[in-house]
């Protein structure tokens, strides 16, 4: 068994010690399904709304795609501090780091099993909406997942910021909290970003979430191809090269804040 | 195998009275001061002092989860500061506490898990697991949740972790406190099987017979200092307190009570003849029997004993009888 398989199995394991909260969770994902697409029932098939043309005027499709990108920020910025806050809970940190696995690949193969259950989370509910609710894709595979990969990469510098931050305050992540609540709000999770006022669109424009969802959605609506979201790849590109080595950065600086005041194993 | 120059650490510690509304004044606790001390290859060394002596402060400096403010320390040859990946690899801790495994998984699982990280192959890993849980008795709870565990079996498990590897240097933090007998022995067994493997153990501990019994050497501290560190037998010549019983052929006079306690402390009645003399200084034996002799007062018996390691350990961490 290798590491990360090693990680995974431990998630797997976990998960179904606590059947009902497996159960309650499959059962959330067909709820907030319906209630997308009786919400996009109420708001309608809008082909001539100059908001939703360019994502073919079907509201249901533009805000599943926006919760599905949703879910993954969420995950990549926070599934590191809460790797990190789970193991000090649990008790299990110090333990962790006295192996002889590398602190960064412990992080990485942490998260590993968070991942796998957002995709399967959300390809469920992709695909809910394609087989139950008619929703019609024209989905660029290659693309689409260049575009999720890079976004997942370039937030994942900025989740390693709230591990090392969550290292030395144990509980209370202001970084992750502070992006997710902007980027449900300003990039375009639950409405195009034209609907906001000049300075807030301009605000939107500096987060990657947004660039990221723009290309996300031509891909998967519009089959749009690797060349015609290479402003958008780009844009992820730079931002992973900055957040990457902070987040590596601060993390390291996290860690070993928390060795000197001896407080590894607090929680 | 295991050495420390000048080590220290700080703490800064909260304290109650409130600088303003939201924080507190912080204060400087030294949890390890200045520890010099030097562990060959092959040794058995405890480690044992009050509650918050700085005993598993030091341990985890040495296991490098803590950094220090001041000195050098090497393990198993590797600089803890420098070489931290190469010190984790070289050594086995039993932390002690309950915490440190995942409660939803099951003993063997949590090894496995555990196993994997450390770099050990699948089939290896397997064996490993399998003859150590029973060398431990552990291997017929298994695929026991480890939450449903009880502290003994806690205790094992956490001790066949650390021997996973089979490292050349163990740190076992209180290993059998708060567990039944037929448990701990299983775990003395195994330490007194690793010290003849010619493994280098640090042991801490409460249990003052455990020590005597397991360690080559012993180190006392008390408030972040190594207060003395020797064999047991060093520990006890060193410690010049001596314990004396005298039989004298009459009851003492008031007056030879008082002048016994310039002595050490005594402890007899009136109506005793046999009197125990905590000698504070053993070279002045002679001048105590010279002391009952010139009262004209026989001296049926006497009898002397050197500290127990209990009564050691009191004298040097401020709570000695004498």
């Amino acid at each position: 068994m290798t590491k990360p398989t090693a990680f995974i199995y431990r998630g797997i394991i976990t998960m179904f010690s606590y059947r009902t909260a497996m159960v309650l969770q499959i059962l959330s994902m067909f709820i907030s399904t319906a209630s997308f697409y009786f919400l996009a029932k109420l708001v309608g098939f809008q082909e001539n709304n100059p908001y939703l043309a360019q994502y073919g005027g079907n509201y249901m499709v533009f805000l599943i795609i926006g919760i599905i990108f949703q879910s993954f920020v969420s995950v990549s910025q926070s599934s590191f501090s809460q790797t990190i806050r789970n193991e000090q809970y649990m008790g299990t940190l110090e333990s962790l780091l006295l192996s002889r696995t590398p602190l960064y690949q412990i992080l990485t193969y942490s998260s590993l099993w968070t991942f796998i259950f957002t995709v399967i989370n959300t390809g469920v509910i992709l695909a809910i909406a394609v087989v139950v609710f008619k929703v019609e894709l024209n989905i660029n595979l290659l693309a689409s997942t260049i575009i999720l990969f890079l976004s997942i990469v370039s937030l994942a510098g900025i989740g390693m910021i709230s591990a090392g931050v969550i290292m030395v305050t144990k509980q209370g992540d202001p970084i992750s909290w502070f992006i997710s609540i902007i980027s449900a709000f300003l990039s375009g999770v639950y409405y195009p970003i034209e609907v906001l006022p000049k300075f807030l669109k301009g605000l939107a424009l500096l987060l990657p979430n947004t660039h990221a969802l723009i290309a996300l959605r031509q891909t998967l609506i519009n089959h749009y191809s690797i060349w015609q979201v290479k402003d958008q790849i780009i844009i992820l590109l730079v931002f992973a090269f900055i957040t990457i080595p902070l987040g590596i950065i601060a993390f390291r600086k996290g860690f070993d804040r928390a060795r000197k005041e001896g407080t590894l194993s607090y929680y | 195998m295991i050495k420390t120059e000048n080590l220290t650490k700080i703490f800064k510690q909260k304290k109650e009275k409130k600088k303003s509304f939201l924080f507190k004044r912080k204060t400087d606790i030294k949890a390890v001061d200045n520890i010099t001390l030097e562990i060959e290859a092959g040794t058995v060394f405890g480690l044992i002092g009050p509650n918050g002596a700085g005993k598993t402060t030091l341990v985890k400096i040495l296991s490098t989860l803590i950094i220090p403010n001041q000195g050098k320390a090497w393990v198993n040859g590797y600089d803890i500061s420098k070489e931290d990946q190469k010190v984790r690899a070289s050594i086995g801790i039993a932390t002690g506490t309950e915490r440190s495994f995942y409660f939803r998984l099951s003993g063997w699982q949590n090894l496995w898990f555990f196993g994997v990280l450390q770099g050990i192959k699948s089939f290896e890993l397997k064996n490993r697991i399998e003859v150590l849980m029973k060398s431990v008795d552990l291997y017929s709870e298994k695929d026991k949740q480890f939450m449903q565990y009880s502290l003994g079996e806690k205790r094992k498990l956490d001790l066949v972790r650390c021997l996973l590897t089979d490292p050349p240097v163990f740190f076992l933090d209180e290993p059998t406190t708060s567990i039944d007998p037929h448990s701990a022995i299983k775990i003395r067994e195994k330490i007194r099987e690793l010290k003849d493997r010619g493994k280098t153990l640090i042991l801490v501990t409460h249990n003052l017979d455990e020590a005597e019994k397991l360690c080559d050497r012993i180190g006392i501290m008390d408030k972040g200092r190594l207060v003395k560190e020797g064999s047991l037998n060093f520990l006890k010549e060193e410690t010049k307190t001596k314990r004396v019983y005298l039989k004298l052929e009459k009851l003492p006079t008031d007056d030879l009570l008082e002048k016994f306690k310039l002595f050490g402390e005594i402890k007899n009645s009136k109506e005793n003849r046999e009197i125990e003399i905590f000698l504070s200084d053993g070279e002045k034996l002679s001048q105590l029997l010279e002391l009952v002799n010139s009262q004209k007062i026989e001296i049926e018996s006497i009898n002397t004993q050197q500290l127990s390691l209990e009564e050691i350990f009191l004298k040097y961490t401020g709570n000695e009888k004498t």
